[in-house]
Formats: structure tokens, C-alpha cells, sequence
């Protein structure tokens, strides 16, 4: 019977069911791999918002570095203790994560995206992110009205305030205002990120504020810029990378975001930073719940209300993250209130200038292509 | 018991594979993961984003734009600076290494590959130290009192052929070291009995035998060099843009994928040219085998 049956496997036979076997193994490789084990598969009914089951691996985008170790350190052994599932961070920056999402809109990488307003706002319109279910959650109570997000969006999880970062050592004169960074007489070497940045967009935009310009209108600040290109010590890739330049004495004033400068100063690195007299700009973040979660809306929503909760928007606030809470209960750390004069994230807001991201976005894609070709220090 | 020595006819010929055969696995694995993935992104960078057929307009706008020749240049440029660079310091050291007893031979393997096994970005965070204002160059230079200033090696095309140089130098080594090693030392007694002095032997007899490691050397620096991402990023910054840079952008962060699709093809048709050049330089190189 064996015999017969070894008689009649022909070598196209073997081959034949190798390949059957070899695609299968794939495919099912493929299939476990954006279904993590431990999490039931997402249900692809024709509910699109619908998801899968709760529990499992939530998968969500962090920024790196800061926010990736807050993100890993802090916020998944809190979720853990939920029991609605664990954590899994993926680093990206705002844009990538939109980016893969357009790519895989019905697989998406991550279940939960965190974005600046622009990609929220860019994300929203593709259809890449869904509504928040408010119903399901407690913290909201204690976010501030103006920081809940639009069009039923998840609210701010914290935000940064872009101000003027300098070393004390070598810079004489503390510069006071945005346009003093124009000065020739400035005794620094100045920093600049890439417009790919929010960081590096803001003070742009900013720049073009104070020059005439306005959200729509750019063009006075690319005109300052030409004249300081001399100064320009570097333009680094991202903020992560501008303050590797700060640490290593390429640069000696920069705009900087508020918590950069602090987390130097933490280390030891000579920096001062002052917030600028037209005021500084305020950035804001938000986790959102892709279209369509792997982990199912359950999970996905449980890990967004244990990053809005109490204990983890007071870890925010301090050492070494000192980012801004968009809880209105919580006190933000004393280097932050020593600086800016505000205690809470709703008076940290009043004394900074917001951005229209939704005019920015329109023409953001042409500024950062100008400026990379433009920029040539 | 004729069943039984049917069988055992049978079992060798069935799994008596033919050489060819054997490449198979790998030839599926490549057509599934290299080439169907080449296709798909040859088939996106003919289309245009909201516009149904065909349409090369993402090379037109590339091609037509002098900033976007000028990267594609300085990254040609940046490719053939770097291989030259590996050539000159790998080329003395495969010739040494040809030549050393095998007690030394093991030092300068270990020499060669502890690079490869330090991460390419660990390694280009270092060059950030020592190419820096207050790097380990600047201070050499002030301290020795042959610069005023610190000059300026970061974010700057030649930081970036420095920095690219050292990680991308195993990869000429070894290819010189494997050609080098298989030369037949008698053939340099003899040209040297014959009368040859030691600058015509290496002319004539070890370069030219050499001349198949130094091809494959070039084609895997250059290869690599025009396609690194991290050490240009990182060494040059966001005012020095290369092909692999530019299409990241294009790609992850303007999300104009029939561009950086376009982009990517023009980048492979270019690294194709000179792999054809180089076989080429290969084909000449054994008229000497």
C-alpha cells in the first residue's frame, strides 16, 4: 500500500504540494502577524467602525524617543493593570503613521495613532481615525472644554510649547523675541529643524506672523530666513536630533520645544530657554482610534481612557517628561510654572498662540519641498 | 522483496535533483519578495495620483527639475567619492593581509569585520562626535595649532563620504582580501627573477589578478553608498539631500508615491548602468585569469 503510494508521488507532485504547503505557512505567518497572539482577530463584518473583540495587544504609535519611553515605561504597565489588554509601541513620526495608515487602510499597522491638530486633521478627512466613544469614558470630565477633539474625536493627550532654547555659555545676550534669532548680532550659532516637523513648521509660521505673513502666508518668513542662512549652524532632521545638536555644542540657540530644554537641563546640559514676547506656540497631541482596529474599539478605546486618566496625565507633568496634561486638575511641574506663570494646562493654553492647522495643511506639502531645497547652509 | 528494491530505485530519483533545481527555493523567495514588489512599484510610478492609465508624468517632473538632477547628481557623485576613498584605504590593507603569516591574518580579520558587527547608526553617531565642533578632529587641529576655527565637517557632502567611507570599507575589504588570497605568490618570484622590479610586478601581475576583487568591491561600496539612508540623514542633515532621502520624503512624508516610485526607478536604472560598467571592467579583467 505504501509502496504504491510512493510509486505514484511524482517529483512535480512533491514540488506541487511543497509550494501548496510553503503558501500556506505564509499566509497564515501573514494572518497572525497583524493579529497578535492573545487578541481575537478583529471582526471585518460590514460594521466599519465595529472592530473585534476586547482584550489582547493593543498597538499603538508613539513619537520616538520622550514619548516612545513614557509611552512604554509608564503607560503600558498601567494599561496592563487595567486587564484590558497589553501594550505594544510602535515609534513613528506623526506623518509616517499617517503615511502607513494611507497605505493599508484596511489593515492598518496600529490601532491607535498619535498625531499633532495638522495629521489629525488630514487623518480625520481620509477616514483614517473614528470618533471616540465619550459614553465609555470617565476622563473626560476632567479635560478642559477647549481641548476636546472635533467632530467626536478623542481629546488632547498633552502638549508642547515651542520657545527660544540658548546656551547660557555662549550666548551673552538672552534673546527675547523670535525676531531677535534674524539678529547679526546675535553671539550664536543658530538652530533650525526641518519643516517635516511640527516644531519646524510652527516657527515658520510664526516667523511669518510677526513678518506679515499669516497660516496661508508664508512667504516673509522664507524671505527672513535667506538673510540669517549664514548663521544657520544646522538643520537638524527632527527636534530629537536638534537637541543631539545642542548636546554636542553644533548649535547655541534654537526653537525648541519647552520640554527638550527641560529634559537637557535634567541631564546637565548648559541651556536656558525663554519664552518669546509675542508668546510662545502651543502644539497639541491627541490618540486616536484608527478606522478600523485589530484589537477591536473596546481595547483600543480602554488604552486612550487610561492615557486621559488621572494617574497617567499627572506622570506626564513631571520629571523628565514635563509635558502638559490636558487635564485641568492636574499641577504642572514648578520648572514649567517658574517659566510660563501658568499652573494648569487650561492656563498654559491662554498664554500661548494656537495655529490653523487646517489653512497650514493646505499648503504644507509645497512649504517643506521649498524648504528642503531652499535651506542650504 | 522486488517491491522493496523498487523502492529503494525509486527514492534516488525522485530527490535526484538537477543543479538548477536547487536554486529554486531561492528563485521563488526573490520573485515574491524582490521582484513582485519591483513590478508593483514600477506599475505605481507610471500612474498618477486621481488620473486613471498611464502617464510618466512623475518622471517628467523630476527630470525636469534642476534641484532634483542636481541630488541625483551629488548622490552619483557622493557613491563614486566613497568607492574611491574605500578603494585607496582598503586596497594597501587586502594587500598586506595577502601577505601576512596567519597569526596576523587573524588580527586583521578581526580588524575587518568588528566594524559589521557595530550598527551602522551607532557607528554614524559616533562620526557625529568626532566630526563635530568640539570632535576629536576640531580639537586635534586646534590643539596642534594647524586651524583657528573648528572647521566644519558636520552636514556637509564631504562629512558624509568620511563617515559613509568607514562603515561601507568591509565591504571592498573582504571582496580584495578573497581575490588577493587566491593569487599564486609564484608568479611574482617569477616576474621578480625575471628581472621585474617590485612596482612593474605589482603592474603586471598583482593588479591585474586583483582587478576581480576590486570590481566586486566597487559594485557593493557604490551600491550601497547611493543607497544609504541613515549615515547621509543623520552626517548631513536636512540640508543635504540624496536619492534615498528624497524619496523617503517624497514617500513618507508628502505621501507622493508615483514620485518617489518614479524616483526609486531612476535611482535603480542609474545603480544598474554602473553594474553594467563594472562587469564590463570584470569581462576585461579575465583576459588574465
Amino acid at each position: 500500500m505504501s509502496d504504491r503510494f510512493i510509486q505514484r508521488m511524482s517529483r512535480r507532485t512533491v514540488l506541487g504540494a511543497g509550494l501548496f504547503l510553503g503558501t500556506s505557512w505564509a499566509l497564515k505567518s501573514c494572518t497572525a502577524a497583524t493579529a497578535p497572539s492573545g487578541t481575537t482577530q478583529a471582526n471585518s463584518s460590514s460594521e466599519p467602525n465595529a472592530g473585534g473583540a476586547t482584550g489582547g495587544q493593543v498597538v499603538t504609535a508613539s513619537f520616538p524617543g520622550t514619548t516612545e519611553n513614557l509611552f512604554r515605561d509608564k503607560l503600558a504597565p498601567l494599561f496592563s493593570q487595567t486587564g484590558k489588554g497589553q501594550l505594544s509601541v510602535v515609534p513613528l513620526l506623526a506623518f509616517e503613521q499617517v503615511a502607513r495608515l494611507k497605505a493599508a487602510p484596511d489593515n492598518p499597522p496600529f490601532d491607535v495613532v498619535f498625531l499633532d491638530d495638522g495629521q489629525t486633521d488630514i487623518a480625520m478627512k481620509a477616514g483614517l481615525i473614528q470618533p471616540f466613544p465619550a459614553d465609555r469614558s470617565s476622563g473626560f470630565s476632567n479635560v478642559d472644554s477647549s481641548f476636546l477633539g472635533k467632530q467626536g474625536l478623542a481629546p488632547i493627550f498633552y502638549m508642547q510649547g515651542v520657545v527660544i532654547g540658548y546656551n547660557p555659555e555662549r550666548v551673552k545676550t538672552p534673546p527675547k523675541a523670535w525676531e531677535a534669532l534674524l539678529d547679526s548680532n546675535l553671539d550664536g550659532r543658530l538652530g533650525l529643524v526641518s519643516m517635516n516637523s511640527v516644531l519646524g513648521t510652527s516657527f515658520m509660521v510664526e516667523m511669518a506672523k510677526l513678518k506679515g505673513g499669516s497660516e496661508s502666508d508664508i512667504e516673509p518668513a522664507f524671505a527672513a530666513l535667506k538673510q540669517i542662512l549664514s548663521k544657520v549652524g544646522g538643520v537638524a532632521a527632527n527636534p530629537g536630533a536638534l537637541s543631539t545638536l545642542f548636546q554636542q555644542g553644533e548649535v547655541d540657540v534654537a526653537p525648541m520645544w519647552h520640554n527638550d530644554v527641560l529634559s537637557l537641563k535634567a541631564k546637565g546640559i548648559p541651556v536656558e530657554w525663554v519664552v518669546p514676547e509675542s508668546g510662545m506656540i502651543a502644539a497639541r497631541y491627541s490618540l486616536n482610534l484608527v478606522s478600523k482596529p485589530k484589537s477591536g474599539v473596546d481595547a483600543a478605546a480602554a488604552y486612550v481612557e487610561t492615557a486621559l486618566g488621572k494617574e497617567a496625565q499627572s506622570i506626564l507633568s513631571a520629571s523628565p517628561y514635563y509635558f502638559v496634561p490636558s487635564d485641568k486638575t492636574v499641577q504642572l511641574d514648578a520648572a514649567i510654572t517658574e517659566k510660563i506663570g501658568a499652573k494648569t494646562s487650561t492656563e498654559f493654553i491662554q498664554k500661548a498662540n494656537v495655529l490653523d492647522w487646517a489653512t497650514i495643511n493646505q499648503q504644507r506639502s509645497t512649504w517643506i519641498e521649498r524648504f528642503n531645497k531652499e535651506v542650504k547652509v | 522483496m522486488s517491491s522493496t528494491a523498487g523502492l529503494k530505485s525509486r527514492i534516488p530519483s525522485l530527490f535526484a535533483l538537477r543543479e538548477w533545481q536547487l536554486t529554486l527555493p531561492l528563485a521563488l523567495f526573490l520573485g515574491l519578495f524582490y521582484l513582485a514588489p519591483l513590478l508593483l512599484m514600477a506599475v505605481v510610478s507610471v500612474s498618477q495620483q486621481g488620473v486613471s492609465g498611464i502617464s510618466f508624468a512623475s518622471y517628467v517632473q523630476f527630470l525636469s527639475d534642476p534641484t532634483n538632477l542636481k541630488i541625483l547628481f551629488d548622490t552619483i557623485w557622493m557613491g563614486t567619492q566613497v568607492t574611491l576613498l574605500c578603494l585607496l584605504i582598503g586596497y594597501p590593507l587586502a594587500y598586506v593581509y595577502s601577505r601576512a603569516n596567519a597569526g596576523w591574518q587573524k588580527v586583521l580579520t578581526f580588524l575587518i569585520l568588528l566594524p559589521l558587527l557595530t550598527s551602522a547608526v551607532v557607528r554614524t553617531f559616533a562620526w557625529i562626535v568626532i566630526l563635530g565642533r568640539e570632535g576629536i578632529v576640531n580639537s586635534a587641529l586646534l590643539g596642534l595649532g594647524l586651524a583657528e576655527n573648528p572647521i566644519r565637517l558636520l552636514f556637509t557632502h564631504q562629512g558624509v563620504v568620511i563617515a559613509l567611507a568607514q562603515v561601507q570599507l568591509p565591504m571592498m575589504v573582504l571582496p580584495l582580501v578573497s581575490a588577493m588570497t587566491r593569487v599564486d605568490l609564484n608568479l611574482e618570484y617569477a616576474s621578480a627573477s625575471l628581472g621585474a622590479g617590485a612596482w612593474q610586478t605589482f603592474r603586471k601581475i598583482a593588479l591585474p589578478l586583483s582587478l576581480p576583487g576590486i570590481t566586486a568591491g566597487c559594485l557593493l561600496t557604490y551600491a550601497l553608498s547611493v543607497s544609504s539612508f541613515v549615515t547621509p540623514s543623520i552626517i548631513g542633515g536636512s540640508s543635504i539631500l540624496y536619492m534615498p532621502t528624497f524619496i523617503y520624503q517624497q514617500a513618507m512624508v508628502l505621501v507622493n508615491w508615483p514620485l518617489a516610485a518614479a524616483v526609486s526607478i531612476i535611482l535603480l536604472i542609474t545603480v544598474l548602468t554602473i553594474v553594467i560598467a563594472f562587469n564590463s571592467l570584470d569581462r576585461v579583467s579575465r583576459r588574465y585569469q
